[in-house]
């Protein structure tokens, strides 16, 4: 014990002590009730930094007491920084939990206590990853999530961070940051507030050495947000706008350039980049500097000029920055001169809002001063030219994004059309099996309306509801036929690029695995390069994937693409599109997709064949191609089996013996 | 020498740590629900419906269930389960009467019956079968009251004639009460006129017809709030009270286990009998003995239930009953109120408060509903305090019986 003992009530003090005695002497059948009781007490605790030098010098007792015992923290080795500050803020016995689970690997860190599974410099890691997830809750800001936080237990959470901070100096996060940073601006997301918020904390909270690598590729961002362009470094927006206003083509030239190399390295476009592209608009040698396009797009933006400096005069302002980045990719593309989407974009260019559509629309962007209609229009140019930044945010939708993502690379007309439909009408059908389902009039899908994460591009936040709702309805009416009803719903709801074929790895009816063997060949034959005599997918494939904890529990399903598979540096990988948010998700304990280093495009993460095999629950194919099963080797799919079975595997009764 | 085989007759985890404790071999009687936890826990059970009672369930197959773990005794921890404990008791023994005994407890218009026999003061009680008779009882009442015309009802006390404590449990003040508070499926039951003065309960353990410990616990709103031990006040009746109390153990002729009788205290000393339970009682109240006297009321209600366990075990076991409290022990049950149960507020005042111990609340979304076996209500949670002055202690717990935790 401490000498800042004696600042704290007796009576607490005391009753703390008794009740981890009576924990530790209980047995299984009352220590929920224990618990509890001490729980009551370290809330108490935790009100003061005092309460919590206490707490952390009793971790040792507390962790042999069985505090953890039984419970989702038991395993300091299996717990996850990122869901760190989600927990913390949760209130109640969550929070006190998490912060018990914190001080536990802080008093590892320390070497006060010891763990089997995590040493003192494991302890130390977890920390730092802990705080570069949770760097809104280490620098407090105006964020909203703040405003709706609990003050007591935000009170809480501030101790604890104090603690973790003296511990884990930022100067050590700064590599972790930097790198942070990079990874989600590879990925080259629609929606790009992440990397800015970091990017502004660094701004406030770090101090940068002149020197030091993880300094410098911090700086390299932070100029990239906060000094693009030698004109825009010290000059308001206002200051800046004038400043254009009178600058001379050279000064637009070097403005040009300047920009263009940040857009390029960072997929970052601020307010800077809109208002030089405003003002370049009608001169395309300037706005193709700009936009920093490839031949294809310089062409693309001489034949249609006019077009261009008309949607950046209708959609880049500074509050709607980041559309100078999809139009520059849609150029790239060559979209525009695709009749359909520069139809559909003049019509969604002079469309009439749904009233719920444009509310939806101006109530996740209060900042803009602009037009609902002004803004679902610049992300049309986000989401026809990013079709792999797409992301569900905090939405249980990745089918509709999934969706959104496969029409913007093949379909880019059909999905202008589907976006007027809904902006006009706040309404949707779809066929299905000869007969039309609308949003409308069916029931409500996974998405529960107002749960909504509204961080999204505003084409998702207007489509994801509807698409939903009718994927929803489909999968309702394909249920109790005896077969994974994504056999039928997938083609119905992406469309005629889904081929006919369809395997699942599980029995719909029993809930068992009834020939695993068979699913891994079939996949095997159709996708590896070794077996599919090298062809690559015409289409993204909607597949299914298991996601599991880092223990191995089935946590749920997941709908990603695969977009392709490709051998890299002698290894087979598969190319996919996930719309989580983020690309690095965890799909298991040793399984997580890489975005970058593998070849994989912005957007795209990958992951070697047989870890991806060994995840899939369900796939299509064309069947033509599936050619002779027995091709494909034993000795390739046995270790895929053996993962299976040893992670999601363990939720299903298996009625094929392994494959020897 | 191994100690005596108890069978537990209810599902009660402190109940089964504390047998564990003690190394006395045991097995617990339960619903078939529990089975699969117990297995899991290595808990010596036996799977037993105690709402079943036929030519194929019944003590005599109970008995035989019980046989391969060489039970000597039985200890009811529910209400539902007393009866059951009577019948096994009974088989064991050879002593038909204590089957007679647990119905005595498991009916309250029998157990009232049996106190005014035995000369206790209770109040004027009837069995009734609709609600007529409950309007014609309190007429009656309003009557011996030489009720004027404007004056209000005598109050009347609805209970069930089983269920345990304040289960069921009805006030009506008045006629119009009556139609507007009962349900056709509160009858038949008993009604009883209101007794007047302080309610307090009494634990009482029992071995060999003797009382061998005996507990005030003072209610403070019953069902709501109660400390351990008694304030001075009440204890000064200790005598009076323990003297009622032994008397009640003789008439009903308890000789083994505990009882739990709940008494009405007036001014003027006139001590009332309300009624009597023979198995754990609600509202924390061995929670509060263990800390108000330092002993396992478990251990004790099974040490006290065996015939064979000595007087020097006894005496080793319970406390000095000389020995001064060294601090009070009380608990707040925190029911919310009606349709404000989104989120869980503990104010700073209660965590700052030098008596405050620790609590089981828990927001409602983590909530988890109490085990159905249980004898008390459905609290949402309670508050434990502890504290060297009982005035003090009365003042917080009348206080936070009205703080609404849930906002």
């Amino acid at each position: 014990m401490t000498s800042s003992d004696t600042s704290l009530p007796r009576n607490i003090v005391e009753g703390f002590g008794e009740t981890l005695d009576a924990l530790a002497q209980g047995s299984a059948l009352t220590r929920p009730s224990h618990v509890t009781r001490l729980l009551s007490q370290v809330d108490v605790l935790t009100d003061s930094p005092e309460g919590f030098e206490f707490l952390l010098g009793h971790m040792g007792p507390l962790v042999e007491a069985g505090i953890f015992r039984d419970g989702p923290w038991e395993h300091p080795e299996r717990l996850v920084p990122a869901l760190v500050a989600g927990t913390l803020k949760a209130g109640g016995q969550t929070t006190l939990m998490e912060i018990l689970s914190e001080l536990r690997l802080l008093a590892i860190a320390r070497g006060e206590i010891r763990n089997r599974s995590v040493t003192a410099e494991d302890a130390r890691e977890f920390l730092r990853d802990v705080l570069v997830n949770s760097l809104n809750l280490l620098f407090p800001g105006e964020t909203e999530e703040d405003r709706t936080l609990d003050p007591a237990v935000r009170a809480k959470i501030d101790h604890l961070m104090g603690l973790l901070r003296d511990e884990v100096p930022l100067e050590a996060i700064k590599s972790a940051l930097a790198t942070e940073i990079e990874l989600i601006c590879h990925q080259r997301p629609i929606v790009t507030r992440r990397a800015l918020e970091i990017i502004s904390l660094v701004k406030r909270e770090v101090t940068l050495d002149a020197s030091g690598e993880a300094d410098r590729r911090l700086r390299h961002f932070l100029e990239a947000v906060y000094g693009p362009s030698p004109g825009s470094v010290s000059r308001s927006p206002s200051e800046y706008r004038a400043y254009l206003e009178s600058a001379t083509s050279a000064q637009l030239e070097e403005e040009s350039r300047a920009l263009a190399a940040t857009l390029r390295d960072t997929g970052l476009a601020v307010w800077p980049h809109a208002l030089l592209a405003r003002r370049v608009a009608s001169e395309p040698e300037l706005l193709g500097r700009l936009l920093s396009l490839s031949r294809k797009g310089l062409a693309e933006l001489e034949e249609h000029a006019e077009t261009v400096a008309g949607l950046v005069d209708e959609t880049i302002h500074p509050s709607s920055a980041r559309a100078v980045y999809g139009l520059a990719r849609l150029l790239d593309r060559g979209l525009l001169s695709h009749q359909p989407v520069r139809e559909g974009l003049g019509r969604i260019g002079s469309l009439d809002l749904a009233p719920e559509v444009a509310e939806a629309i101006s109530s996740a962007r209060p900042e803009s001063p602009r037009t609902p209609r002004q803004l679902l229009l610049a992300d049309c140019l986000c989401v026809l030219g990013q079709p792999l930044g797409l992301g569900q945010g905090r939405n249980p939708t990745c089918q509709s994004a999934r969706g959104i993502s496969l029409w913007s690379r093949h379909a880019p007309g059909k999905l202008l059309e589907m976006i007027r439909t809904v902006a006009r009408t706040n309404d949707l059908g779809m066929r299905f099996e000869g007969t039309t389902i609308r949003s409308s009039l069916v029931g409500q899908g996974l998405l529960e309306p107002e749960n909504l994460d509204d961080q999204l591009d505003a084409v998702s936040l207007i489509l994801v509801p509807h698409l939903d709702r009718i994927y929803n309805e489909m999968m309702r009416r394909a249920g109790g036929r005896g077969e994974d009803p994504h056999k039928w719903v997938n083609p119905a709801m992406y469309g005629h690029w889904i081929p006919n074929g369809f395997a699942a790895a599980y029995n719909a009816i029993t809930g068992t695995i009834t020939d695993y063997p068979t699913f891994l060949r079939t996949f095997y034959a159709t996708h590896h390069p070794d077996y599919n005599r090298g062809h690559d997918l015409a289409y993204p494939n909607p597949v299914g994937i298991f996601l599991t904890s880092s223990s191995g529990a089935l946590i749920g399903f997941h709908a990603v693409s695969i977009l392709r598979v490709r051998r890299v540096e002698g290894q087979v990988r598969v190319f996919l599109y996930n719309p989580n948010t983020e690309g690095r998700q965890r799909w298991h304990a040793d399984i997580s997709p890489s975005v970058v280093g593998h070849g994989e495009e912005p957007g795209e993460s990958s992951l070697p064949f047989h870890q991806f095999a060994s995840r899939l629950y369900a796939f299509h194919y064309n069947p033509s191609d599936a050619g002779d099963l027995d091709m494909v080797d034993s000795d390739a799919i046995a270790p895929v089996e053996a993962a299976a079975r040893e992670s999601w595997g363990r939720s299903y009764q298996w009625l094929t013996p392994a494959v020897s | 020498m191994t100690p005596n085989t108890v069978a537990l007759l209810g599902w009660s985890l402190p109940a089964i740590e504390s047998v564990q404790k003690s190394g006395r071999p045991y097995v617990v009687v339960s619903f078939p629900d529990f089975e699969a936890y117990a297995a899991e826990h290595d808990i010596p059970f036996v799977a037993w419906n105690y709402n079943d009672w036929n030519e194929k369930s019944n003590a005599l197959q109970l008995q035989e269930l019980l046989a391969p773990y060489d039970v000597q005794f039985a200890v009811p921890l529910f209400e539902e389960t007393v009866e059951w404990a009577g019948a096994v008791n009974s088989l064991l023994r050879d002593d038909p009467r204590l089957l007679n005994r647990g119905y005595l407890f498991r009916n309250k218009a029998m157990m009232k019956r049996k106190a005014l026999l035995a000369g206790f003061r209770v109040g004027l009680f009837e069995e009734v079968h609709s609600r007529d008779q409950v309007h014609q009882f309190m007429s009656r009442l309003n009557e011996a009251e030489l009720q004027l015309e404007g004056e209000d009802d005598a109050w009347v006390h609805l209970k069930p004639f089983s269920a345990a404590g304040t289960v069921g449990h009805k006030l009506l003040k008045s006629h119009a009460a009556i139609d507007e508070r009962t349900v056709d499926e509160d009858f038949p039951c008993l009604v009883e006129s209101h007794l007047p003065g302080q309610e307090f309960s009494v634990e009482a353990f029992i071995h060999g017809g003797r009382v061998r410990f005996m507990n005030i616990t003072e209610y403070v709103k019953l069902g709501h709030s109660n400390h351990v031990p008694a304030s001075p006040e009440l204890e000064a009746k200790r005598p009076r009270i323990r003297e009622a109390t032994e008397r009640l153990v003789t008439a009903f002729g308890i000789e083994y286990g505990m009882i739990h009788p709940e008494w009405f205290l007036t001014k003027d000393d006139t001590l009332s009998f309300g009624e009597v339970a023979c198995r754990i009682p609600g509202g924390h109240i061995f929670e509060l003995i263990e800390r108000g006297h330092g002993f396992d009321p478990y251990q004790a209600l099974v040490l006290c239930s065996d015939p064979a366990t000595s007087d020097e075990e006894l005496e080793q076991f319970f406390p000095d009953p000389t020995r001064k409290p060294e601090s009070y022990a009380g608990c707040v049950m925190v029911y919310p109120k009606p349709g404000r149960v989104t989120g869980l507020e503990v104010p700073d005042e209660l965590k700052e408060d030098p008596f405050f111990e620790s609590h089981t609340l828990v927001p409602p979304s983590e909530h988890k509903v109490p085990e159905g076996r249980e004898g008390f209500g459905n609290h949402y949670g309670t508050i434990f305090f502890r504290g060297s002055d009982p005035a003090r202690m009365r003042e917080l717990l009348v206080h936070y019986q009205d703080v609404d935790f849930f906002a």
